[in-house]
């Protein structure tokens, strides 16, 4: 048994804070292979995705419209972070600054996932209001 | 008659489309090409011409722009995928009209309770028009809600001449669920400046704000030994794996914080070596997060 590997993910909402983490991680290895002399470790740290908040930030009518259009739908906006990546935060770092809207879904990836009529409604409308409100402002 | 979102969510859920982690083909199912082709057919009988699926699975559409300003493009977007967590095969599709409030026991397997504590969004549900799984499937309204949702919108886009507004792009994508949705997504055909995923969840939301992560893979080695000579030489390095784990202090990982914290998870995969056993596990401390 003379080799092993663990395979991590560190997450975090800044960079500084993935690179304290990360930081971390290396201080603990190197702490308990301290207590075995005939054995060594290496890191190497991948980049995974980025917060795509720092594209969506350059660009910010995208979120303000959408809240405007959430709010003209009759709802209150909830501004929120996703844990995890999504096709939003690779779009945006390809060149196409993207946010996520809800869709009404609850409970995903399992047998008790539920929506309702009406929230798919709203969905609806948050489109079409957006879609109003960027020929307005432009 | 027009179609309303309900009528083409219940039509697109029944259509299985898992994705497959396991799969190197594009898209990773050909079963998710089904709601993509039945999307293209919907599509142009609406009346937007330029509706297709590319060879990579991937659905394009544009509603012209009604309007002389000069409007940013701008596309929404949704996945067909659903994920391979839970069975997407044979959804039935339970409706339960004016929702009075109260636990929802699933008809197909009444094991599966949907319950008012766990799912407390219920509660702003009252008087609503709920649609569940029978409980032996997932319902798969991530993503198809978001899908229903954009069509619908596009057509009332395409129609009502009454609204303004520039060209909307739509897109519909194979194998989000599986972290390979926009692999493929030409966005020079695609031609947006913005856009949005419909792929949140509870009514209201708009998310901007994702993790930023890194994969980090420690590579260890350690002494290796017969079993007869290895009093004090042999290092086991799957022992210090573990008691690198071991270490990692809890509060920094993802059972702990909800947000905005970040955190630290471990999957392991150890590495047997010697004597012939050689394997590999793959088992992964956390599965999934968020699950």
């Amino acid at each position: 048994m003379e080799k092993a590997t663990i395979s991590m993910i560190v997450r975090d909402f800044t960079v500084a804070g993935l690179h304290e983490k990360e930081a971390m991680v290396d201080e603990i290895a190197k702490a308990v292979i301290a207590n075995y002399p005939g054995s060594s470790y290496r890191i190497a740290v991948k980049e995974q995705y980025r917060n795509m908040k720092e594209v969506l930030d350059k660009n910010p009518e995208i979120v303000e419209f959408a809240v405007e259009a959430i709010r003209r739908a009759g709802m209150e906006p909830v501004r929120g972070s996703i844990r995890g990546g999504t096709d939003g935060s690779r779009l945006s770092f390809m060149g196409l600054p993207t946010a996520n809207i809800f869709a009404g879904g609850h409970a995903f990836h399992s047998p008790l996932e539920w929506i309702s009529r009406q929230d798919m409604e709203k969905a609806v409308s948050t489109i079409v209001e957006l879609a109003r409100l960027w020929e307005e402002r432009a | 008659m027009t179609d309303t979102v309900l009528d083409r969510f219940l039509r697109y859920v029944q259509i299985d489309t898992q994705s497959d982690p396991a799969s190197p083909a594009q898209p990773s199912t050909e079963k998710q090409k089904t709601l993509s082709r039945l999307l293209v057919s919907e599509l142009r009988a609406i009346g937007f011409a330029d509706a297709e699926m590319d060879s990579n699975g991937y659905v394009y559409a544009t509603v012209p722009a009604n309007t002389d300003k000069d409007v940013p493009v701008i596309c929404f977007c949704s996945h067909v995928d659903t994920a391979p967590d839970f069975s997407g095969t044979g959804v039935k599709p339970q409706i339960i009209k004016n929702y009075a409030g109260g636990d929802i026991t699933l008809v197909g397997d009444k094991s599966r309770v949907i319950r008012v504590s766990e799912h407390p969004e219920l509660n702003n549900q009252i008087g609503n028009d709920l649609i569940t799984t029978d409980g032996t499937t997932l319902l798969g309204a991530d993503d198809k809600a978001g899908v229903a949702e954009i069509v619908t919108a596009a057509e009332i886009l395409l129609k009502d001449k009454s609204i303004p507004h520039g060209a909307i792009k739509l897109l519909f994508t194979p194998d989000e669920e599986i972290g390979r949705g926009v692999d493929k997504v030409d966005l020079k055909k695609l031609g947006a400046r913005f856009a949005y995923t419909m792929d949140g969840e509870t009514a209201g939301t708009i998310e901007d704000e994702t993790f930023s992560a890194d994969g980090l893979e420690i590579s260890i080695t350690g002494v290796a030994m017969h079993p007869g000579f290895a009093k004090g030489r042999m290092e086991n390095a799957i022992k210090i794996a573990g008691e690198i784990i071991a270490r990692l202090p809890h509060d920094v990982s993802p059972r702990r914080h909800r947000r905005p914290r970040g955190f630290c998870a471990s999957r392991r995969r150890d590495r047997l070596d010697g004597k012939g056993n050689d394997f590999h596990d793959r088992a992964r401390f956390h599965r999934r997060w968020p699950p």
